[in-house]
């Protein structure tokens, strides 16, 4: 899951990115409004995480241009407003969620997964193909019952690879959904990470490669 | 008794009061007043005139008949009508004049009630005048009235804006407006500084939630994470802490000075400079000090911070290879302390709004944005003046005045090191 968060407060920024990439999300920083705006434009992002009082330009314009260019990113506004106004305000110019500081950091990993969920196509909380069982929010695999050790970006392919529910994902487009703006574009990273996730998950093989193309759940 | 039980109750419970107050409206109102006034006025004076009529009537009416001039008229030699007898003490004169009272009688008589009558109806007609006149000078108040229990603390843009000629309701009504003015501004500017302050603190306590919640949601995690939250977390406490103690400077120098010490702002401002001198090193600013004494007096220490944070904006504020002058004077009753610096070009609107609490032109730097408003509330807690410049050059002006000390009994003696400001000997005071 590709996030990117928009907030000045360096310290904070770092921190919660941080925290998300241990939850095996592929994070990006923008400290102001413009950055954020010219990262959401060129990559798509599944959540923005956005301050409200953004300098540069205002987290207000940010959130409505992405909203308008990119009705598929969902929006998370953090705010240090914690009035009823602000959070009707927030959401009237088109976030999705809306989380007051100082927030609980379990509460915003749980909403950025619950809002990935909503900006996509709509699916369940727990991904299944065959005998495989992927839950997000508690980051946990499991083949026949039994549980699957998996590193982060392994289990952030596999949860791409089932959420395209069967469709054939291209090594690309992994790249940009699990890996963040630091990857190098001709890494074979994503070559690596399928060959990992093959043998963890075992036989019979659920993963197929699409050759030219990419990969997919058989 | 009976009435200071009454007050007790009203002063006990001025809230509920005011709701009686406001439901019940006015009974003994102006209006009625002014009426009563009015009739009892008209009613009086009518009275008055009545009577002096009345009285005026009688004299001349009663004045003494001399019939026998009533022949004056008659031709000469004509003989009189009612034979000749009409002497003094004659039958017939007795009887004319008795008559004539009669007539005189009856008709001060009619006159007395026909006025008694008239000045009732003319009372009756002028309070009704007077109640229709009162309410409509009256009616300017009303709309203030209404204006003014409309208003409220969330609904202060309302103004009365009374139409008319400038008469004292229109003073009146425009005092009022003017006074809406200053509270919008007050309540504005308050409710600015409560979102400022609360995002202000908001956001360490959100870095620190953050640091933490992240170090403690890993099971795992080794000794060096942890020490590099705890690490971040006094970061952030201290960051708490500055923006604190800005706070309560701020809140102490907003409370009207009380203190009366001398104070010498060249020896203040050669203890900050002396203090800063590393900071301004660090950042490669020249410092330039002209330190004539100037003996104002009031509460010292925020006078200090005053000068201290003129400085320490002109050095954060500054360009490397820039320069810092800070120069103090005494003239015309007033001690001076201004504060020049280079750096980057500012717009003059905005160099007007940086003593606003939070103002800051950039952001991202360790600043919180209240060093110039305690500036701007240490002068005016001490009757001085400020003055904010923005020189086409770049950088700030600042001109601080205050009124000077009456007395130099007690100077403060300067410890600026010479070397390293090019401070005058001539102008250090001994």
């Amino acid at each position: 899951m590709r996030v990117l968060i928009a907030e000045d407060e360096r310290r904070l920024a770092d921190a919660i990115a941080r925290g998300l990439r241990r939850e095996g999300m592929a994070v990006d920083v923008a400290p102001d409004g413009s950055e954020a705006l010219l990262k959401a434009r060129v990559v798509r992002y599944d959540v923005l995480v956005l301050d409200r009082d953004l300098p540069g330009i205002h987290g207000d314009l940010v959130c409505k241009t992405v909203r308008g260019e990119r009705p598929e990113t969902g929006i998370l506004m953090l705010t240090a407003a914690g009035a009823l106004e602000d959070l009707v305000e927030g959401l009237s110019l088109g976030a999705d969620d809306y989380l007051p500081k100082p927030f609980r950091f379990a509460e915003l990993v749980a909403r950025i997964h619950a809002l990935a969920r909503r900006a996509g196509p709509s699916r369940p909380p727990v991904l299944k193909h065959a005998d495989i069982e992927l839950d997000p929010a508690r980051r946990a695999v499991t083949r026949q019952g039994k549980a699957v050790e998996l590193a982060r970006k392994e289990f952030a392919v596999l949860e791409a690879l089932m959420a395209a529910d069967g469709a054939t994902v291209s090594a690309e487009e992994l790249l940009e959904r699990v890996w963040d703006e630091h990857i190098d574009p001709f890494t074979n990273v994503v070559r690596m990470t399928i060959m990992t996730l093959r043998r963890k998950l075992g036989e019979p093989a659920v993963l197929e490669t699409v050759i030219g193309v990419g990969y997919r759940m058989a | 008794m009976r009435g200071s039980a009454a007050m007790r109750r009203a002063v006990g419970r001025p809230a509920a009061t005011l709701r009686r107050l406001r439901a019940a409206g006015p009974t003994r109102t102006v209006r009625f007043r002014l009426t009563a006034t009015y009739g009892v006025v008209f009613l009086l004076t009518g009275a008055v005139l009545l009577t002096i009529g009345y009285a005026l009537v009688r004299h001349n009416i009663d004045g003494p008949a001399d019939y026998a001039k009533a022949y004056r008229h008659l031709p000469p030699g004509a003989p009189p009508p009612l034979g000749g007898n009409f002497g003094p003490n004659s039958t017939l004169r007795s009887l004319f004049r008795a008559e004539h009272q009669q007539f005189v009688n009856d008709a001060l008589h009619r006159l007395v009630l026909e006025y008694a009558l008239a000045l009732a109806a003319m009372t009756l007609i002028s309070v009704g005048a007077g109640w229709l006149l009162a309410g409509r000078a009256l009616r300017p108040l009303r709309e203030i009235t209404a204006t003014a229990r409309r208003v409220s603390g969330h609904n202060l843009g309302e103004r009365i804006d009374l139409e008319g000629p400038a008469d004292e309701l229109k003073e009146l009504a425009d005092t009022f407006d003017g006074m809406l003015v200053r509270l919008d501004s007050a309540f504005a500017s308050q409710r600015h500084f409560v979102a400022n302050a609360s995002h202000e603190l908001r956001t360490p306590l959100a870095i620190m939630r953050t640091e933490v919640d992240v170090a403690l949601f890993d099971p795992a995690a080794g000794t060096e994470e942890l020490r590099a939250m705890g690490e971040a977390v006094r970061d952030t406490i201290d960051r708490c802490e500055r923006l604190i103690e800005g706070l309560l400077t701020l809140a102490r120098s907003e409370a009207a000075v009380r203190r009366d010490e001398p104070a010498d702002l060249a020896a203040l401002a050669g203890d900050c400079l002396t203090d800063l001198r590393a900071r301004a090193e660090d950042a490669n600013v020249e410092v330039r000090a002209e330190l004539e004494p100037a003996h104002a007096s009031g509460d010292a220490r925020l006078l200090e911070r005053l000068i201290a944070n003129l400085i320490d904006n002109g050095i954060r504020y500054n360009q490397p290879g820039g320069f810092l002058a800070v120069t103090t004077s005494a003239r015309g009753g007033r001690a001076m302390v201004r504060v020049r610096n280079s750096g980057a070009r500012i717009e003059p609107d905005a160099a007007a709004t940086l003593t606003e609490p939070f103002r800051r032109l950039e952001r991202g730097g360790d600043g919180f944005g209240l060093g110039l408003s305690i500036v701007s509330s240490v002068v005016a807690a001490h009757g001085g003046r400020l003055r904010i410049g923005a020189p086409d050059a770049g950088g700030l002006d600042v001109v601080v005045e205050l009124p000077a000390a009456s007395s130099e009994s007690s100077v403060r003696t300067m410890n600026v090191p010479k070397g390293n400001l090019n401070v005058p000997s001539a102008l250090m005071p001994s």
